[in-house]
């Protein structure tokens, strides 16, 4: 798919994209203090990467990427400044603040998704959270329907086990 | 492949992607301005230089003076609407390059985007200005030999509800309606017809029509006593305004 003439990285700068990186970010954990300077960092990465980026893919698996990899040094860092100066354990130095049930329901959602591998995590997020068809995500990532449809299920049973209750996972101490 | 099973939603994880969406949604709503700030930074930094972020263990590619230029009049568009920062359905949906052009307008949260989709049967179908009530009753798929048929409506009958399913997140009513008829009229006796009522119900709340979707909600009740479904059902009997609704 080209562009129509239109410089694509504009699409980079649009509403859509930006507030897919704020909840993309949210989404990874990132912590709400860091939230904004977060977002900054992965839309100049991007930025900066442009010419590398698939022009004929949508644009939010690829922010997806970078945001998780962002997130991931990040974390690295906030590591070694808890073990060098901080009292506080990294997960509580990266806890939200909120207590409500769906927040805590969320919260394991969150660290359910985190678990997955970056394939079924994109799928998910796109299809389930950002409510994408199956065909829409299955064009974005590059592949059929089927392998959109296989990389969900997977996905969603994986979920399903992380979030029952202990005692009702087979095989679970 | 995935079976069925796989695809249908337990209730323990449709209740975690709904709480999911409606608490990034509340943490992204309360970032006042977030989006024009982060535009700011961004462009700031890319007319400075272009420098990677100071923890990024790998850093980009320098910026050009075109692309410096680009962002300029893309950050100056977006912060010179004077836009709010909405995050909800509206701003939803594939962003693609080539609708780059119209990407710098605003987008109103209310807007509903209608992102891109590959033809569908449902794209045939004749567009409604509102929902009907009842799903007009049609013949019975036609039944083909062969089991590469037989495949291809194992697969295309999860893709109706789920392309109704994603319409209806959208508010695109219309669009919503026409899948579930669609899939009414292929698949009388489905394997998803639990999750087609449902489905038609919420659409009736949404377009604010109680009386319709209070005696889909009754016949739901009938027809599927032991629904997985039916607690959810039941918070739509409950809030027959549609305040139920998943986002």
């Amino acid at each position: 798919m080209s562009s129509g003439g239109s410089d694509p990285l504009l699409a980079l700068f649009s509403q859509r994209a930006i507030d897919f990186v704020i909840r993309a970010l949210v989404r990874l954990g990132a912590p709400a203090q860091d939230l904004e300077d977060l977002a900054q960092d992965v839309m100049v990465i991007a930025v900066g990467r442009f010419a590398s980026f698939d022009r004929s893919r949508a644009l939010e698996p690829w922010l997806w990427g970078i945001a998780r990899n962002r997130l991931r040094d990040y974390r690295d860092l906030a590591r070694h400044r808890v073990e060098v100066g901080s009292e506080h354990a990294p997960s509580e130095a990266l806890a939200a603040p909120q207590v409500a049930a769906d927040g805590l329901l969320a919260r394991r959602l969150h660290a359910a998704l985190g678990a997955l591998p970056e394939e079924q995590q994109i799928v998910v997020v796109l299809h389930d959270l950002e409510s994408w068809t199956l065909p829409e995500c299955a064009g974005a990532l590059g592949v059929t329907v089927d392998v959109a449809k296989y990389r969900l299920a997977g996905a969603r049973q994986s979920l399903r086990k992380r979030l029952a209750p202990k005692d009702t996972v087979a095989g679970h101490g | 492949m995935a079976d069925r099973d796989d695809m249908a939603l337990d209730p323990l994880l449709a209740d975690a992607l709904r709480a999911e969406r409606a608490e990034v949604d509340a943490i992204a709503g309360r970032l006042t301005g977030a989006r024009e700030r982060v535009l700011e930074g961004v462009l700031a930094r890319v007319l400075r230089d272009g420098v990677a972020p100071p923890a990024a263990a790998v850093r980009p590619r320098r910026v050009t003076p075109r692309r410096a230029a680009i962002a300029v009049a893309a950050a100056s568009a977006l912060l010179g609407a004077g836009v709010g920062f909405a995050v909800g359905r509206g701003t939803r949906g594939p962003a693609r390059p080539e609708t780059s052009t119209a990407a710098v307008v605003p987008v109103h949260a209310d807007a509903g985007p209608h992102p891109q989709r590959l033809p569908t049967a449902t794209d045939a179908a004749p567009p409604s200005r509102e929902p009907a009530a009842a799903i007009p009753d049609a013949p019975p798929a036609r039944r083909r030999a062969g089991s590469r048929a037989d495949a291809r409506r194992e697969l295309d009958e999860p893709l109706l509800i789920d392309q109704a399913r994603a319409a209806l997140r959208r508010r695109l009513l219309d669009d919503a309606m026409s899948a579930l008829r669609e899939h009414e009229r292929r698949y009388p006796r489905g394997q998803l017809v639990e999750e087609r009522e449902v489905l038609l119900i919420e659409a009736l709340l949404m377009a604010g029509r109680g009386d319709d979707a209070r005696a889909r909600i009754e016949r739901y009740q009938r027809e599927f006593p032991d629904g997985l479904l039916r607690e959810h059902v039941r918070s739509l009997d409950r809030a027959p305004d549609g305040s139920s609704v998943p986002e």
